[in-house]
């Protein structure tokens, strides 16, 4: 569905001037030249539900840009569904649907319906399935009541809401979400969530996502690649991504009475004490398992209150851009 | 329809006209949207109908004629130049700029309709918010007694044709301009020098009948006096470049040309762009 290879961007910004009349010598200082996106290479299945995740400035948006024909890849190939993005923008446009977190395509002094119906004339989506898909798309995501609102007086979960049913309206193969979610309640992200899913669910439509909410990328992707400093640090699945970088579970206890704590102790596990006076017990899940550690720590002394911690993708990502040097 | 394919064909032809047709109703319900905007446009184009009448009236004042020139002639030509220059140069020449500075261009690129198609388009749909000034301006210019019909059907059909040719010209020119955008970041220097050399050279400002003899030949060599004087001398039943049948060669001719520097100035632009914004 997704081919890319050896893909790079460059480009060239204004160079850095600090001192004495750096305003006026910055007129003709040297362009420097930036490699934003290095040689990434992936394929993404029909399907799929990718995170595609990177810290800022990484080139996440970058790539995103090529993928959808916006910008032109210094060298490299991006082929979508067959198409190359940026020599056939027209044909490409039909097959993917683009929301920006940070843009809207919507028109801004007008209201959400004109926007909407505009995007249906130029997709050349027949009226009946135009009101199909709106009501449907309206169960999950609630456009209906800011329908005939001017875009720029909508909240900015409203406004997702109505870039999403825009992207979507004409039913593209391939999904592209650029963060978002950022800025939104937990309320309107959810829904968000929710439409996302069921559209590759019921349609099988590929999506794409870049986001620093983990959430998302824990409720919607099975597989994440990683970019830092414009390569690919990491391509897989998500379960196997946490177990390489955080192997462990913890079983943290707080014990009934302070005196007993070094009682609390399990086989093929670490014990940790912690400052606040809890015991955590680290243990491989493959080796042992956490009823296993609980019971064990039970069983030597009172627990006033226990709780078992799944690794989190934040302290993964946290650990992989640590080791590229951030 | 699959995604990707291409319709051809009468459903193709019907798409296509489908699709502008969007883009048309998108430039008007953009121009019309705030109302205020229109009656303060309305409100201008009375202000300078009244000054532009009152001031060409005065200079005529005890002159029966000057260049050869009629008063009655000068006012209507400032009457009629205005309402051609309020539709040739409109308050905002495009979208584009601002969606450029924005990043929201981004969104423009990947529509199944081109950056410069989907500009262009809605710029025809604007000119709708200009026809209240239009309207102003003609109906205070024969209220004031400064509007003198054409000699001949002729000439009216003459005038009709080559003044819709010189604004769409001036429209093409407005988005070749517009799309500087994609360089340089401000665009209000170029568009400051567009505005002067366009305004004065198509004649909306003054006359080219008074410009001295040396200026007066390479400011009809260019496009911008087939905009606004050559449709009004056509008005007056004079015949430039040979009546109407050169005028509208002349105006194919530029607009031909326009076509031509509006694809290789978008064709450049798409392949440098860069995206404002994350």
């Amino acid at each position: 569905m997704i081919e890319v290879d050896a893909l790079v961007k460059e480009f060239r910004t204004a160079g850095s001037v600090d001192g004495r009349l750096a305003g006026l010598r910055r007129l003709w200082a040297p362009s420097r030249l930036v490699r934003a996106v290095d040689g990434v290479s992936f394929t993404i299945q029909r399907g799929e539900v990718v995170g595609y995740l990177g810290a800022n400035g990484a080139g996440k948006s970058t790539t995103i840009k090529m993928l959808t024909g916006i910008v032109r890849p210094t060298s490299g190939t991006v082929r979508v569904n067959g198409v190359v993005p940026w020599q056939n923008r027209r044909a490409h446009a039909h097959n993917i649907g683009v929301v920006f977190g940070q843009k809207s395509q919507l028109w801004y002094d007008l209201p959400l319906r004109v926007s909407l119906e505009t995007i249906r004339d130029l997709y050349r989506v027949e009226d009946r399935d135009y009101r199909a898909r709106l009501a449907e798309f309206d169960e999950v995501l609630g456009v209906r009541d800011f329908l005939d609102t001017p875009i720029r007086s909508l909240s900015l979960g409203q406004r997702m809401r109505g870039d999403l049913v825009g992207a979507m309206l004409y039913r593209p193969e391939v999904l592209y979400l650029d963060e978002p979610t950022v800025g939104l309640d937990v309320v309107a992200k959810q829904a968000l969530r929710e439409f996302i899913a069921a559209q590759n669910q019921q349609y099988g439509t590929t999506v794409v996502i870049t986001t620093h909410d983990m959430d998302d990328i824990e409720q919607l992707c099975r597989r994440i690649v990683m970019i830092d400093h414009g390569s690919v640090v990491y391509d897989g699945d998500l379960p196997v991504l946490k177990k390489r970088y955080l192997p462990f579970r913890d079983v943290v206890i707080t014990p009934a009475d302070d005196s007993d704590a070094a009682l609390i102790r399990a086989d093929h596990s670490e014990r940790i004490e912690g400052e606040d006076g809890t015991i955590t017990l680290r243990f491989d899940p493959d080796v042992t398992t956490a009823p296993a550690v609980i019971a064990q720590a039970a069983s030597a002394t009172g627990i006033d209150d226990l709780k078992v911690i799944e690794p989190d993708l934040e302290d993964v990502v946290r650990l992989i851009y640590a080791e590229a040097g951030r | 329809m699959t995604a990707g394919a291409r319709p051809s064909g009468a459903r193709g032809v019907h798409d296509t006209v489908g699709r502008a047709w969007a883009m048309v109703r998108l430039g008007a319900a953009n121009a019309l949207v705030f109302r205020a905007n229109v009656v303060v446009s309305m409100l201008s184009v009375a202000l300078q109908t009244v000054l532009l009448v009152t001031v060409w009236r005065a200079v005529y004042s005890g002159r029966h004629s000057v260049a050869g020139v009629t008063g009655d002639r000068a006012v209507s030509y400032a009457v009629l130049g205005l309402v051609l220059g309020h539709l040739a140069l409109p308050w905002r020449l495009s979208s584009l700029p601002e969606r450029v500075r924005e990043g929201t261009v981004a969104t423009d690129i990947i529509r199944p309709v081109g950056v410069v198609g989907q500009s262009l388009l809605q710029s025809i749909g604007a000119a709708v918010g200009a026809l209240p000034g239009v309207a102003t301006a003609l109906l205070l210019g024969a209220l004031l007694g400064g509007l003198t019909m054409p000699a001949t059907v002729s000439a009216a059909f003459g005038f009709m044709l080559t003044a819709a040719l010189g604004w769409l010209i001036a429209t093409l020119l407005n988005l070749m301009v517009s799309m500087v955008a994609f360089w340089t970041t401000d665009t209000r220097g170029p568009f400051y020098v567009y505005r002067a050399v366009a305004s004065f050279a198509s004649g909306a400002l003054v006359p080219l009948w008074f410009m001295p003899d040396w200026l007066r030949p390479t400011l009809e060599a260019l496009p911008f006096a087939l905009q606004v004087f050559a449709p009004l001398q056509l008005w007056f039943s004079e015949q430039p470049l040979g009546g109407v049948g050169g005028v509208v060669l002349a105006q194919v001719g530029w607009l031909v040309v326009a076509a031509l520097l509006t694809a290789l100035v978008s064709w450049r632009a798409l392949r440098t762009v860069v995206i404002n914004g994350g």
